[in-house]
């Protein structure tokens, strides 16, 4: 549906120039033959009555290859037909330029002399030459505009890519807020010594949510900041008997990722796989990181509270991840999804060589 | 064909008034017509006698002489045998021509190249750098003893060059700036054909004109 419409969007500028094109083309053609009908002398009104009664008959099996053959047979690859149309296009015009051109000239001009011009032979041989020339001419015209369309297409492309993950991004804040805010009343509710703290670690969170993260790409150190903070800020809230375990395994801190890919999943581990005082089962992190392959992993009890990635309440977060995953790592990423009836677990992997 | 020992020059030395030369012959092989009203003696209006004969019946006549042919007088028996050997004297100076009957729709002409001149006169040097040029004459019979040569004019040529109004090969030669045609047999035919059906003003100059009677007299 993407490529369509914006195919139709490109469709509905013509690229091409037709008047520009066929201007420059008759122009030269002309320079060309007038210096040819003139033997490389100075034109005289002879040589330009005759050039240009020569060009009209030469300029109908050209716009006839140019408007009717290269649309319908070439273009649509039925060479054949072509080949064959497009001979006897030349033969027929050829032949007939070289019976009518003179006796119309002489007709039209009876007090000019056109004596030493073409013979019917030599008007054959033009008449091939020029077709030929014509046809790669107006090949390469199309190819012009044919890269320019899908140079444009591609522009477009990246253009639709920009505001997608724009708009996925300003979707990700106002959902974290939204979730971080409910932890805060919890805290409030319940009136925990800790608030303040817990104030100024969301803070950070949101400064690098709202800030940092607004590049291209980050360091995976950072990321992992946010998560220990994030980590941090949900303990507060939280209280299990088991704390939440990271393990971190990553050769170069400065990998670069996507920013704001991984904190979906925790939200969704805390949200979806503690409930406080209750959940026994530990949220287990896995960061592991080697060459140009970074791993991912996330592990929660399942508690069966709306834990499906298709509910579009609950699953935002992660339904934006998906997306970003698609839209940045095409073909270099795996998100895995295993549901157990006690566990829950997320293993994303991401390959890639340019970072 | 005799040879006489003669050195061959321009055809525009016989005659006082200026006539279009041609490198190429005006006519194409197609357009060959014989016409034996020619034949004969004549006197022009310029008191120069023609002794016109059948190039056929000369060759015919020097093989009943037991002249034997060479290769080059095949060959040239081939490109002429349907033209006319004239003999031109005038003020008793001799040359000899070779004139090609044509006919363009109903109309007959004759085109000119001299094969023969005595070179008494002539500087040797002079005549080493002088060229055999074709030229083209209008013929017409006003009546059965009168034949009308009309040439074709240089003045009305370069006319129609100069006001742009015809490509034809050609070039001007030497400090005269002489017009000389340079363009094709099919090219010369083919102005010849569209010249005379042109609205060109006295296509014929009266100058260039020679009015032939009959005669009797032997060369």
């Amino acid at each position: 549906m993407q490529n369509l419409s914006l195919n139709s969007l490109v469709k509905k500028t013509d690229y091409h120039r037709p008047l520009l094109f066929n201007g420059v083309l008759w122009s030269l053609a002309l320079i060309i033959l007038l210096f040819i009908f003139s033997k490389g002398k100075s034109p005289i009104t002879v040589d330009y009555i005759y050039t240009l009664t020569f060009l009209s008959a030469l300029a109908v099996p050209v716009l006839i290859n140019f408007y009717i053959l290269i649309p319908r047979f070439l273009k649509q690859e039925k060479y054949v037909l072509y080949i064959v149309s497009f001979t006897i296009n030349l033969f027929v015009f050829a032949i007939l330029s070289g019976w009518l051109l003179q006796p119309i000239l002489d007709s039209l001009f009876s007090n000019y002399f056109f004596i030493s011009y073409l013979t019917k032979s030599s008007i054959f041989l033009v008449f091939t030459i020029f077709l030929m020339a014509s046809t790669l001419l107006k090949l390469a015209e199309d190819w012009f505009y044919f890269n320019t369309k899908e140079n444009n297409i591609l522009r477009l492309k990246n253009q639709q890519i920009e505001t997608q993950l724009t708009a996925l991004r300003a979707q990700i804040n106002p959902h974290f807020l939204f979730n971080s805010l409910n932890v805060i009343y919890a805290l409030a509710l319940e009136k925990k010594e800790g608030i303040t703290t817990a104030i100024v670690q969301l803070s950070d969170i949101l400064r690098y949510v709202i800030y940092d993260s607004d590049t291209e790409r980050v360091a995976l150190k950072d990321e992992m900041v946010l998560l220990k903070n994030y980590i941090a800020f949900q303990n507060h809230r939280v209280e299990t008997p088991i704390a939440t375990s990271i393990n971190i395994n990553v050769e170069n801190e400065d990998f670069k990722i996507y920013p704001m890919l991984l904190l979906p999943l925790l939200e969704n581990s805390y949200k979806h796989g503690i409930i406080a005082g209750e959940t026994n089962t530990p949220i287990k992190i896995n960061l592991l990181q080697q060459d140009h392959k970074f791993t991912f992993s996330i592990e929660n009890a399942n508690l069966n509270t709306k834990n499906s990635l298709d509910n579009r309440h609950s699953g935002v977060g992660l339904e934006n991840l998906r997306n970003n995953l698609n839209l940045v790592y095409k073909n270099q990423h795996q998100l895995k999804i295993e549901a157990s009836k006690d566990l829950f677990k997320v293993i994303l992997t991401i390959t890639d060589e340019h970072y | 064909m005799k040879t006489r020992g003669l050195i061959l020059i321009l055809a525009i030395l016989l005659f006082s008034s200026c006539i279009v030369k041609s490198l190429q012959p005006f006519y194409t092989k197609a357009s060959i017509s014989y016409n034996d009203k020619i034949l004969g003696n004549w006197t022009d209006n310029k008191k120069g006698d023609w002794f016109v004969e059948s190039i056929k019946a000369k060759f015919e006549e020097d093989k009943k002489d037991g002249v034997k042919l060479t290769e080059e007088d095949t060959q040239a028996f081939e490109a002429y045998k349907d033209g006319y050997y004239i003999n031109y004297i005038k003020k008793d100076n001799e040359a000899g021509f070779i004139a090609m009957p044509f006919k363009i729709d109903q109309q007959y002409f004759l085109d000119f190249i001299p094969i023969e001149i005595e070179d008494e006169e002539i500087n040797s040097l002079a005549a080493d750098h002088l060229l055999k040029t074709h030229s083209v004459a209008k013929l017409d019979f006003p009546s059965g003893d009168a034949v009308k040569l009309s040439w074709l004019s240089e003045e009305k040529i370069t006319n129609l060059l100069n006001t742009k109004k015809m490509r034809l090969k050609h070039e001007s030669i030497g400090p005269e700036e002489t017009l000389l045609l340079s363009a094709t047999s099919k090219e010369l035919y083919a102005f010849l054909k569209k010249y005379i059906s042109s609205d060109v003003e006295e296509k014929w100059k009266q100058s260039d004109m020679l009015t032939l009677v009959k005669t009797n007299a032997k060369p």
